[in-house]
């Protein structure tokens, strides 16, 4: 496994891994990260994928819309100077990554970007409004939970008046047509329910699962659980 | 008993759809690539009064050559009310077992235990319970609620009857099927029946909304579709919707709390599909442990259409696991 940071000329450094046989060409991912690196290390490896993560800018610092631009730009730099396959680029992330990884799918259509085979939202953050029932009911600060959230979405808004754009909020989009398939793994329950059931009822190929008891962020708690092994068999499975 | 009023005016604004004009989907494009060959093979049928007998042979398959397992006993069942049930026990010598009451399929007119005796040995002996199948009356012979009623008599039976472990009790089925078996979990709560510890819920129609995007986009009667969901209606339940008995419409009733946990299975080409994740998201929204899990390209009881296909041996081998763990 090659492991290196690629210095964009805007400043964005991308962590790029590759797996080291020699082909001209690889299935990419775009992995939107979380923090934990066993993930994309296991996803390069097992399933022989380029596997490029944006150091994408935060907030406080950097709000809306900062970090969306920076994906997109990591997205469209991959597969003009990394050995992807074109057919196969594949964009994922859990939480807020996730909701960054649906919007970034939206920016690709509605741009004429790159073609996206799959997005991948793992416990996407995908809706601003914290109305859900959901979004009551995951309280205690031990997991992800509605305080956290409600922080969180104050500094990353701040620069945002009246309408919440659809590439900050994707549930916030009116027309879902024309992306790519979706596998969408929860919890923030509702908000992930209902931004899955609106894009598979714009006839876009969606796979959902809703594990119960799973806490947000499982996932990079147990890189070996059972989500994570599900996580890389759905994308292997998409990647075919 | 109360009734999820939000839902309920959905079901009575029918006809001024709330899902618009929303055109049928092309099945042919969109299903599942394991499916496609398969799917061109499958007649499409048209239901009318003068089909149903057909229908019901469909269904039936062939009962004079069911599929054998050695190590599952088979037999049947008379209720003193006449009521037939079939019991598949696994051969393991045991004193007690986990149960399920298992409700077939068929739109609430057609389906016989037998049809999915497959199914049902594989999941006798996959899971290691015993496996209770009620051949429930259909409509329109007996109407609604007959076989709601059938189908509690025989989860009632089970417990002093049959070998089964009274903490592990279970019950499933698949589309209509499914609906039955969510009612069961719902009337033993509220009469404090029969303790049931899971429910599997395959393609669920669990209400008589009949209006969900998901409804108007599938149209092709190779598959379970709306042309013959509105043929049946005519059979089941009939009448108004306002007017239904209890228990006939379960993803209706307003209070979903203290219901066991569930493993709900749908498809994005599923009619049902919308009303499966409704009533899986309100389980959820009342503290319901729920395993939710929307299949990309599937449609309406894929399984029993395309049982070799790969992706319905996956289809199956995981809910078969989820009502191993449940169980256990």
């Amino acid at each position: 496994m090659n492991v290196r940071n690629e210095p964009l000329k805007s400043g964005l450094r991308v962590r790029v891994y590759s797996p080291k046989n020699e082909k001209p060409e690889y299935p990419a991912l775009l992995w939107i990260h979380g923090d934990n690196e066993d993930l994309p290390l296991r996803i390069a490896d097992e399933l022989g994928m380029i596997v490029a993560a944006p150091a994408y800018r935060q907030t406080p610092e950097y709000p809306y819309p900062a970090d969306v631009e920076d994906c997109y730009e990591a997205l469209v730099w991959m597969t003009e100077n990394l050995p992807v396959r074109k057919d196969r680029v594949a964009v994922a992330g859990q939480s807020a990554g996730g909701g960054l990884s649906a919007a970034v799918s939206l920016m690709a259509r509605d741009k004429g970007g790159p073609a996206l085979c799959f997005q991948m939202l793992l416990y996407p953050m995908l809706d601003h409004r914290n109305i859900t029932p959901s979004s009551f009911q995951i309280r205690g600060h031990r997991a992800w939970c509605r305080d956290f959230n409600l922080l969180a979405l104050g500094m990353y808004l701040v620069n945002v008046s009246g309408d919440v754009p659809a590439y900050d909020s994707p549930s916030a989009a009116d027309n879902l047509s024309g992306l790519p398939p979706a596998y969408g793994l929860d919890p923030f329950r509702d908000e992930d329910i209902a931004y899955a059931q609106r894009v598979m009822q714009a006839g876009v190929p969606v796979e959902l699962r809703v594990i119960p008891g799973a806490t947000h962020g499982a996932e990079a708690i147990f890189a070996e659980a059972d989500m994570s092994i599900e996580t890389v068999k759905a994308l292997a499975e998409a990647m075919k | 008993m109360k009734i999820c009023a939000l839902l309920l005016a959905v079901a009575l604004t029918a006809g001024v759809s709330s899902a618009g004009e929303i055109a049928p989907w092309n099945l042919d494009d969109m299903i599942h690539p394991e499916l496609r060959e398969g799917l061109k093979a499958v007649p499409h049928f048209e239901l009318t009064p003068e089909t149903l007998g057909t229908f019901r042979k469909i269904l039936a398959g062939n009962p004079e050559s069911l599929p054998k397992d050695d190590s599952v006993d088979v037999r049947n069942e008379t209720l003193p009310s006449g009521l037939r049930v079939r019991v598949y026990t696994p051969k393991t010598g045991q004193k007690e077992y986990p149960g399920l009451l298992w409700l077939h399929g068929g739109g609430h007119i057609a389906g016989t235990p037998e049809a999915a005796e497959w199914l049902m040995l594989r999941i006798a002996k996959s899971a290691g319970c015993l496996v209770a199948v009620p051949d429930y009356r259909l409509a329109p012979e007996n109407p609604c609620p007959a076989d709601i009623w059938d189908c509690y008599e025989a989860l009632s039976w089970m417990p002093g009857n049959l070998p089964v472990r009274k903490d592990r009790l279970a019950v499933g089925g698949y589309s209509s099927g499914a609906s039955l078996a969510a009612s069961m979990t719902q009337i033993s709560r509220d009469k404090k029946g029969p303790a049931i510890c899971f429910q599997l819920l395959l393609y669920p129609q669990v209400d008589f909304v009949n209006d969900y995007p998901s409804l108007h986009q599938i149209d092709d009667s190779r598959v379970w579709c709306r042309s013959l969901q509105m043929a049946m209606l005519k059979f089941y339940p009939g009448g108004l919707i306002s007017k239904l008995p209890d228990y006939v419409s379960p993803g209706l009733t307003e209070d979903l709390s203290g219901l066991p946990p569930a493993y709900v299975l749908t498809g994005t080409l599923d009619l049902s599909r919308d009303e499966a994740i409704t009533y899986a998201q309100r389980l959820m929204q009342s503290g319901v442990p729920v395993e939710l899990h929307v299949r990309p390209g599937i449609v309406h009881a894929c399984e029993f259409l395309f049982t070799n296909a790969p992706v319905c041996v996956r289809i199956i081998d995981e809910y078969i696991n989820a009502l191993k763990e449940a169980l256990q």
